[in-house]
């Protein structure tokens, strides 16, 4: 039944990751522009433009592109960049730790920034703190990152001169990395820990509402036990269900964020590598990210399923 | 409802593809992409700097690049990051001097060219070693241009090289001459001083292959040290440079790709230099007492060009009432105020052949109705400019970015005024330059950025028949004539004679409307001195760069 269930879930993983690979494979070749050109430059004359797209395999249909692409693959080889001619893994993972470093911290302070707002606004439903709180959750959301990066550049690096304006600083371990990490993952996190607020918060409410939590109070029980013991499990679920999501929003807030930022993840790279029309790049990365992605959900899945049973009974 | 088990096997499931991920994310953390050796030479490891020179002082002085560096291998770069980084590592044959305007001695001692201007003989400096130890002689300069010349090399300056060169001969081991296929009179500036000729060592090439691009090795001032991906590279200084060592004992480049966040850094000190300024920043940086900020007219000139095969352009007398009605004068002083110049001509103002003797097209509305009207365009029912029954109302392609948009709207604003109704489309900029290139467009912004002012870096790409970047199909015999004649004239005198001319029939004929050259600007801390800046892009010289007073104290 379990297995069933685990099967099922996996029956779904390399489909999506093969219909992604081809949709991007297609839709980065739609893109008007021609990385043979971008990469010439435009003082180069057409012969030695044409003479790189031969040498870059361009000239040939896109099928048997996305075939070859697919199996070299398979043997475990992402192809070479264009832009820097170095193989496309190298550059992937000389940055990926990176990113999953920042999108990490994001999602943890995310968590212990959001899910507390969300508490204490449910408490205290209707009174001046939870508008505030709520506000607080709602600018999150809304706040561009570009901007709110700049903003916090702005307040604790040049005004209060505290932190520093970006890069990576070092390992996490060392007083360097943690206060070089700060501002990007605050940057980072500030939307998702709006979305946890707002959904720890709706189903506190929810849960309060219920028959049997009043009861509960009408039978003298403590509050703060009736809400750990029957709320937080319900918003637990809830919340994983969205922790899945998060991840793949915040990866997408990474390429702002690194950017902004000077962070050397993949997602600043990614965007140097559309912008140049980077073909063995961009599919590299994207490939990579919905790896990621599909994993992280396909983890998720499972966590839920072991909350709530009656998913894996469908 | 046994559920137990089944949660349990779940859980064990879950705890497994968790132990999996994190061993995963684990590997890829402590995966460190193998470090970029050092190149190997007898790196001296250089003691503190002792200050030779009372005032100046040594250390470590930090750059922010716009982006992280590609392929350092010089006749593949293409952008102005790594050309940046390869004109610390890398040298010229000859030397340009913007301030005089002369050439001067780089690895090549003295120069002669015949009279002909087709062949030029170099004699090359003695003693000078590769950062590798290989020595420095004439076959080094025949393998660098051999390699560009290479019909199946992948460098995009291979066919232009191939265009002028004909052969490099060896005459002995500190002589080496060129034969071009055509007189060139400004073969020093097209081939000498272009990226290309950036002398390499044959050792290194041999030795790396492909992936020199990754371990650069030339004779310049300062040494390849490392590259750590989207973080920054390293360069050290050659203790043994043929002019003296340098000042500076490491130079550090970070890619910061938001010019904001640079600014930021360079105020609240976290580097030294910064290469590119924003606008909004430039008043901010230069009041601030803590900050020098260096300028200067540069090669890059912007514009709109016009596609002269589109129905509403093939009309000489249109893009000149175009030209009337749009205040250059009035834009470039509102918009681009202390980050560009108006120009009057192709050129930059930089440039020695660069002339304000043309037609300057002042502001007049009313001489472009007048132009129109005679082209047959009548103000419709609307107030928009028709003639037989089709209105006037076209598109201008952009690139995105402020400066671009902001350009384009003015345009607009003012084409309005006298009936004519532009649309704007703005594109990302590898789809803007595809649009130009392939003439898919009415008008369009437009920027051409050289290396050097001669008019042969400007003339034969954008405004002869069959030039490579002549978007808007410009045509005009009598242009292609002066053209040829610029670049094959040894004369110098003669050749700013010629150059004058066809500006004069290019402006005439309204190829481009030109608005402004940019400056070329860096901003460092006020404890920095020595820059030496130029009017190119990324031709930026710290070779005799200090601090003022010890960093960090």
């Amino acid at each position: 039944m379990v297995l069933r269930y685990f099967i099922k879930r996996l029956f779904y993983f390399f489909p999506v990751i093969l219909t992604v690979s081809f949709l991007v494979f297609i839709m980065i070749r739609l893109i008007p522009g021609d990385p043979a050109r971008t990469i010439a430059g435009i003082m180069a004359s057409e012969e030695d433009v044409e003479r790189i797209r031969i040498q870059l395999g361009l000239k040939e249909p896109i099928h048997i592109q996305f075939i070859k692409w697919i199996s070299n693959i398979l043997k475990g080889d992402l192809g070479i960049s264009i832009r820097t001619n170095r193989p496309v893994a190298f550059e992937i993972f000389s940055r990926l730790p990176n990113t999953i470093e920042l999108t990490i911290m994001g999602l943890l302070l995310a968590i212990i920034i959001g899910i507390p707002i969300g508490i204490i606004a449910a408490i205290k439903r209707g009174e001046l703190s939870d508008t505030l709180l709520s506000i607080f959750a709602l600018s999150g959301v809304s706040i561009p990152v570009f901007w709110m990066g700049l903003i916090l550049i702005y307040i604790f690096s040049l005004s209060l001169g505290i932190l520093p304006v970006g890069e990576r600083g070092g390992p996490l371990w060392t007083i360097e990395g943690l206060s070089h990490i700060i501002l990007p993952s605050i940057t980072i996190a500030a939307p998702s820990a709006g979305v946890f607020a707002r959904i720890t918060r709706s189903s506190m409410i929810e849960v309060l509402e219920q028959e049997y939590i009043r009861t509960a109070k009408a039978k003298g029980l403590k509050m703060n036990i009736i809400i750990f013991r029957h709320c937080i499990r319900n918003v637990l679920i809830q919340l994983i269900t969205i922790i899945g999501m998060q991840f793949g929003y915040l990866l997408g807030g990474a390429i702002v964020t690194e950017t902004v930022f000077a962070w050397p993840g993949i997602g600043r790279l990614l965007v140097d590598a559309i912008i140049s029309r980077d073909y063995p790049l961009v599919q590299g990365i994207v490939l990579i990210y919905s790896i990621l992605f599909v994993s992280i959900n396909l983890f998720i899945d499972l966590i839920y399923g072991i909350i709530d049973p009656r998913i894996r009974y469908e | 409802m046994n559920t137990f088990p089944q949660k349990f096997k779940l859980l064990a499931i879950a705890i497994i593809i968790a132990i999996v991920l994190i061993i995963a994310f684990a590997w890829l953390y402590f995966f460190q992409a193998p470090p970029q050796k050092p190149v190997e030479t007898t790196l001296i490891t250089t003691a503190p700097t002792k200050t030779e020179i009372t005032g100046k002082y040594g250390g470590e002085l930090v750059i922010a690049n716009i982006a992280d560096v590609l392929r350092m291998d010089p006749m593949l770069i293409t952008d102005v990051p790594t050309a940046t980084i390869a004109y610390q590592i890398f040298d010229f044959l000859v030397r340009y001097n913007h301030e005089t305007k002369q050439y001067e001695p780089g690895l090549a001692i003295s120069w002669e060219a015949s009279e002909d201007a087709k062949t030029w003989t170099f004699k090359l400096r003695k003693g000078v070693k590769f950062h590798d130890g290989t020595p420095f002689n004439a076959e080094a300069v025949k393998f660098t241009i051999d390699r560009v010349l290479d019909p199946q090399s992948k460098s995009p300056l291979s066919q232009d090289f191939r265009d002028n060169v004909e052969s490099v001969e060896v005459i002995d081991e500190y002589t080496v001459v060129f034969h071009l296929k055509n007189p060139l009179a400004s073969f020093l500036d097209r081939i000498i001083r272009n990226q290309g000729a950036m002398i390499v060592s044959p050792t290194a090439v041999k030795k790396y292959g492909d992936d020199f691009s990754n371990h650069p090795v030339g004779t310049g001032p300062f040494m390849f040290k490392e590259w750590i991906p989207g973080e920054r590279v390293v360069l050290v200084k050659n203790p043994d440079y043929w002019g003296g060592a340098p000042m500076i004992d490491t130079l550090i480049f970070k890619p910061m790709p938001e010019s904001a966040a640079q600014v930021a850094a360079l105020q609240a000190g976290q580097v030294d230099v910064i290469l590119s300024i924003p606008k909004e920043s430039l008043e901010i940086l230069e009041k601030d007492p803590n900050i020098k900020v260096y300028k200067m007219p540069g090669y890059t000139t912007f514009g709109i060009v016009f596609n002269c095969k589109s129905e509403f352009f093939m009309d000489k007398r249109v893009r000149q009432a175009l030209n009337y009605a749009i205040d250059k004068d009035e834009i470039v002083n509102t918009l681009f105020k202390g980050i560009g110049v108006r120009i009057y001509s192709p050129l930059p103002l930089a440039s020695w052949a660069y002339t304000e003797d043309v037609n300057k097209f002042e502001y007049n509305p009313e001489k472009a109705k007048a132009l129109l009207e005679e082209a047959g365009w009548k103000p419709g029912p609307d107030g928009i400019l028709e003639k037989d029954g089709k209105k006037f109302s076209f598109v201008c392609i952009t690139q995105e970015g402020k400066e671009a948009e902001d350009l384009v709207t003015a345009v607009q604003s003012y084409l309005r005024k006298i009936g004519i109704d532009m649309k704007i489309q703005i594109f990302e900029y590898g789809t803007w330059v595809d649009m130009l290139v392939t003439h898919q467009f009415d008008a369009g912004y437009i920027w051409w950025a050289a290396g050097a002012g001669d008019p042969d870096h400007y003339f034969p790409f954008l405004f002869y028949s069959t030039g490579w970047a002549n978007c808007g199909l410009y045509n005009n015999s009598k242009v292609d004539e002066l053209i040829i004649k610029v670049s094959q004239t040894p004369s110098f005198e003669e050749r700013k004679k010629l150059a004058a001319e066809a500006q004069k029939l290019i402006v005439d004929d309204v190829a481009w409307i030109h608005f402004y050259s940019k400056y070329t600007m860096v901003a460092t801390k006020k404890i920095v001195g020595g820059v030496i800046l130029t009017p190119s892009e990324g031709e930026i010289d710290f070779y005799k760069s200090y601090f003022t007073s010890p960093k960090g104290g």
